[in-house]
């Protein structure tokens, strides 16, 4: 039997679990029909929160809450103190990286730690769903990510107790969700306008091909922003009165009813809001809407022409435009992309969902349900290590169909020396110091012997994620050469490994857990039922030998019920219900007969 | 000239060792087998070694080879399985790279068949008056983009670059056509010449990205 393979959608602002079977895709709601689930961790004195009840406390003085993590995801903390302004709460630098302090707990959370948080959420949802345990998982990411994020973002899969089998470029999984890669080919744009960031790439997709030709983009312009324009209009409209203060919680419900009127106007016209609160009334029609978005939406046109740009294409290249992103149903993006393109939209999938759909459809190719489709992607960005004089020198270029490989030969310079250490870089700028540092490397135990002599084979592989590997090969012995690998940003390997360690102890705990509490009410259900049956029938119907057969395996439930083991639980109250059949059905014979007027039946 | 490169080491199967009748695949277990570290890249994708390639053909193979050794489809499969899968569609990946742009090829194919295989490979020294041309050329044309601006000066090296590499592919052909038993030193003379040609339209690629760099920020250029 082959594995479940879920795909996930984890977003800067939400998250999606998605599922294929029986030739359908599912986006798994949770207990409440929802199918997003907000990327938010709220850390407070009762405990941790994820998703809505977490992101419901933004205003709780007593909370803290993490939101837009994927931001931080991967990267140093030099590297995101750009972010920090946009964020509301504290981040720290410790040991270089960005840590989010968990003051009632005492301790500090990485941004991989608060993604598996998010993971493990649509994991117990999928498991509740599925009703079985699910381990195998393929993630989406942005197409621009580095190897530090994507390894990130498997870190925090594994974190939730998920065997991550593949990181999926999100502009690809959208395109799997509209079924390209069988039968449809051509250079395909994908514009994703989601809450808070806009990605835009170009797919090439040739006889089931995937491959990413363009990425560019804006890491701060979503539909949170259109909110905000309405609600500084509004602002202005409120400031214009008499009475008026400008409180955060104001702001607040303004961007709320902001929020309503903008998606009740992609139904109609004209929409009136009323908030009694603040005397306010206005009417939101969708000409004032556009107006008020129109810079936004010039402005996602900026990074569409520079990604055509630098793949060398016009739009007259392009077959069409899949349109992914909550924000892309506003109908004056369809009609500004429409007019830009003046191509084909793709825009009948959800935009929320169509990424996590699009990864359930990987999942099933990766579970072996499906051979016609490959995703060869390639690498963002070059690989290559300094040089001399702190130059790079690029090993794998960018672009490059993954997995690849490159192999470099190493030595000593100086007599005796026994470490050789190799500074690994990504970037397409010429300076080390321009470029972004992976990782640093060292060659260990090297024998001591003349400056020149060693012969260290290292090969660097990149595997079908975009996740480096590294390994070395001492020429002269044919042994595998020691490797220590110092990551520039993300976790060191040792301290994945520790909490991996706990969280798949964690997992497998969690899981037996709910096995056992749902086997032990069903078993509860079926011992009252049969309880109440035995003792309204007498012997005619029910005779001594099968009472006594039927008693026996009550205690045999009821002793399992005592155990944790939830499966044994669960087989037990099979057996009963196997006990009980042949009195069921000579019951129902029985009311049936009596309900016609009939004999009675036999024994 | 179709050299038949003998598939080195037809031994037996990594897994169950029955021998192999197939090098991708062992045909009692279906397991894919690794790709030999002295496998050229002709041979990974099946084809023989020539300069001249059908690059649909090319395609074709490396979609069939991509299809039985990616990692995606042997995520479920042991350790070792999950290695050799790794290994090979690496391999694969870079042999079809390497073979799908012809002048990339022809560097690989000299190298490949050169007579002293040396590591560095062969170096081409190009004859001292081309290597004026070249320099004079490159003066000409920064001073061109200098006075009325890049495009002008990347439309005329364009045209170069052009002339360059159609006298590779000729050349390509050319040496491909010459039968089996010729005259070792013809053979020879053939393959300096195509070297040459290599050569001197790497010469041209590096005033083009020279030019490049001086001239950005500019936008949009026509090359």
């Amino acid at each position: 039997m082959s594995r479940t393979v879920v795909g996930i959608d984890l977003g800067t602002t939400n998250s999606l679990i998605a599922v294929l079977r029986n030739d359908r895709i599912e986006v798994i709601p949770d207990g409440e029909g929802r199918s997003l689930l907000p990327s938010v961790v709220a850390l407070a004195q009762s405990g941790v929160q994820v998703g809505y009840p977490a992101r419901a406390r933004l205003n709780d003085p007593e909370t803290v809450v993490v939101y837009s993590a994927k931001r931080l995801m991967g990267r140093g903390y030099e590297d995101v103190t750009g972010e920090l302004p946009h964020l509301s709460y504290p981040v720290e630098e410790i040991r270089g990286l960005p840590m989010i302090p968990d003051r009632f707990r005492n301790r500090h959370l990485s941004p991989p730690e608060i993604g598996a948080l998010v993971l493990s959420e649509l994991r117990k949802r999928a498991e509740l769903y599925l009703n079985e345990p699910v381990l195998d998982a393929v993630v989406t990411v942005p197409a621009y990510f580095n190897d530090a994020q994507r390894q990130a973002t498997k870190d925090a899969g594994e974190m939730a107790g998920l065997n991550v089998l593949r990181i999926v470029n999100e502009p690809t999984a959208a395109a799997l969700a509209y079924g390209f890669g069988s039968g449809k080919d051509g250079l395909f744009a994908v514009y994703d306008l989601g809450g808070g960031t806009f990605d835009f790439s170009l797919l090439d997709i040739r006889k089931g091909i995937f491959e990413v030709r363009a990425t560019s983009g804006d890491t701060h312009l979503g539909g949170d922003d259109f909110d905000a324009a309405i609600v500084s209009s509004w602002l202005s409209e409120l400031r214009a009165g008499t009475g008026f203060h400008d409180r955060p919680e104001v702001r607040d419900l303004l961007r709320k009813e902001a929020e309503k009127a903008k998606i009740a106007l992609s139904g109609k016209d004209s929409v009136t809001v009323s908030i009694p609160a603040l005397g306010f009334t206005t009417t939101l029609t969708r000409k004032t809407l556009n107006d008020l978005v129109e810079p936004l939406v010039q402005r996602t046109l900026e990074p569409v022409r520079k990604a055509l740009d630098d793949a060398g294409v016009e739009t007259r290249d392009i077959d069409g435009v899949i349109m992914v992103g909550g924000a892309t149903r506003l109908p004056r993006i369809k009609e500004a992309v429409q007019d830009y393109f003046g191509k084909t939209l793709y825009d009948t999938v959800d935009p929320d969902l169509v990424v996590a759909e699009g990864a359930a459809v990987q999942g099933h190719i990766l579970s072996g349900q499906r051979k016609d489709l490959l995703l060869l992607d390639v690498t963002p960005l070059s690989l290559g290590i300094e040089t001399m004089g702190g130059v790079m020198s690029t090993l794998i270029p960018r672009n490059t169909t993954i997995p690849t490989q490159a192999k470099e030969m190493f030595t000593t310079f100086l007599d005796g020396q026994t470490r050789v250490d190799i500074h690994v870089l990504q970037g397409e700028r010429e300076l080390s110091r321009d470029n972004r540092s992976l990782a640093r490397f060292s060659l260990t135990g090297i024998d001591p012997m003349t400056a020149g002599a060693a012969r260290i084979e290292v090969t660097f592989m990149i595997d079908a994620n975009g996740i480096l590997d590294v390994r070395a090969l001492d020429q002269r012995t044919g042994k595998s050469q020691g490797v220590v690998v110092h990551p520039s940003y993300g976790l060191d390997r040792e301290d994945v490994r520790a909490l991996v360690k706990d969280s798949y102890v964690h997992a497998k705990e969690d899981f037996e857990t709910r096995l056992l509490i749902d086997a032990r009410t069903e078993a509860q259900t079926v011992l009252n039922a049969t309880r109440r049956a035995l003792d309204r029938l007498d012997d005619d119907i029910v005779p001594k030998e099968e009472r006594l057969l039927i008693q026996n395996q009550m205690d045999r439930l009821e002793e399992a019920m005592k155990g944790t083991d939830g499966r044994l639980v669960r087989d037990e109250t099979t057996r009963l219900d196997k006990a009980t059949q042949p009195l069921a059905e000579r019951l129902m014979n029985h009311s049936v007969q009596e309900a016609l007027g009939g004999k009675q039946v036999d024994g | 000239m179709a050299h038949s490169f003998a598939r080195v080491d037809p031994s037996l199967c990594w897994n169950c060792r029955e021998s192999l009748s197939e090098s991708d695949l062992c045909t009692s277990c279906v397991k894919i087998q690794p790709i030999g570290h002295e496998t050229d890249f002709f041979s990974i994708l099946g084809l023989p070694v020539r300069l001249t390639i059908d690059l649909s053909e090319l395609t074709e193979r490396f979609h069939a080879k991509s299809r039985l050794f990616h990692p995606d489809y042997h995520r479920l499969e042991d350790g070792k399985e999950q290695d050799i899968s790794l290994n090979n569609a690496a391999l694969v990946n870079q042999a079809f790279k390497t073979l799908r742009d012809p002048f990339e090829r022809a560097l690989y194919y000299l190298d490949l068949t050169g007579p002293h295989h040396s590591p560095q490979g062969q170096k081409t020294a190009l004859p001292p008056d081309l290597l004026m041309e070249i320099m004079e050329l490159k003066e000409s044309l920064e001073e061109q983009a200098e006075s009325e601006g890049a495009a002008g000066a990347f439309q005329r090296l364009s045209g170069k670059i052009r002339e360059a590499e159609a006298a590779v592919l000729e050349k390509m052909a050319e040496l491909d056509g010459i039968p089996e038993g010729t005259d070792r030193a013809l053979l020879l003379s053939f393959r300096a010449s195509l070297g040459r040609g290599l050569e001197y339209r790497k010469y041209l690629k590096s005033i083009e990205r020279d030019l490049k760099t001086r001239t950005t920020p500019a936008r949009g250029q026509t090359v």
